[in-house]
């Protein structure tokens, strides 16, 4: 396995996670399914007290929809948890994990930079302050697209910044105090 | 009540669990081969305090369910 280091003199700057949105819909889907498991449950509490195998049937089905989305949102809550984008003085480092079903790091070389598009749409977007930003990059034809980056402005704002500075004359306390306080 | 019932249950729970075990592994392989690369106070944070505590309640309340359910089954 290879175990990427940073390089000498290069610093963290921030460490960002997936803006909280990205929860909304895993703890509905969960609500939802642990409501069917208790509905099931109490089908067969109320409807067949007295028949031990209908029951029974009953209790193993509302255990196993309960447990499912038991475990589907414990997995979305891992994937929100380590899915981060970790800015450095010299890049940004991409990591996006589900549970054996995505491990993917990806790497920026903020000094090859040749664009960055901030985009907000729509009202939920704007009012909750997250968004994607697309990063084109001088040497490969396609742009990179980072998903519900909370706090877009200072995440773009950041990466310019550095785009522009020297590495000599990058203050990281200020910086984050800039964009991130 | 059948015995195959409470066993099929018991069945269910082991594999709750060895599905828990799974993804903790998954996770773990992860960090240490991948998110270890900055070692700031921030990826200290993402590291160890979230995910401690994800883990901790997501053991918990698996284990939660093996007393409810088999009480509902035998109440």
């Amino acid at each position: 396995m290879i175990h990427p280091r940073l390089d000498d003199g290069e610093q963290m700057v921030v460490a960002l996670q997936d803006h909280w949105v990205t929860l909304v819909m895993p703890i509905f889907i969960y609500i939802v399914g642990t409501l069917l498991a208790v509905t099931l449950g109490a089908v067969g509490m109320i409807f067949f007290p007295e028949q031990e195998v209908t029951r029974g049937l009953f209790i193993l089905g509302a255990t196993a929809v309960g447990l499912l989305f038991h475990h589907w949102l414990f997995i979305y809550l891992f994937e929100h948890e380590i899915s981060a984008w970790i800015i450095t003085t010299k890049r940004v480092i991409s990591f996006s994990f589900l549970p054996y079903v995505k491990h993917d790091v990806s790497f920026i070389i903020i000094s090859e930079l040749h664009e960055i598009d901030k985009r907000k749409h729509g009202l939920l977007q704007n009012i909750l302050n997250y968004g994607d930003v697309e990063i084109n990059l001088a040497a490969t034809p396609a742009p990179v697209t980072f998903h519900y980056v909370p706090r877009t402005s200072a995440f773009v704002n950041l990466l310019e910044t550095l785009h522009k500075t020297p590495p000599d004359n990058i203050v990281i306390e200020r910086l984050r105090k800039n964009y991130f306080a | 009540m059948p015995l195959w019932i409470p066993i099929t249950l018991a069945v269910m729970h082991v594999l709750s669990h060895l599905w828990f075990l799974l993804v903790i592994k998954d996770t773990r392989k992860f960090v240490d081969g991948q998110l270890w690369v900055v070692s700031d106070a921030h990826s200290q944070i993402i590291q160890t305090k979230g995910l401690m505590w994800i883990k901790r309640i997501y053991g918990g309340t698996l284990l939660i369910w093996i007393p409810i359910t088999f009480i509902l089954l035998y109440s």
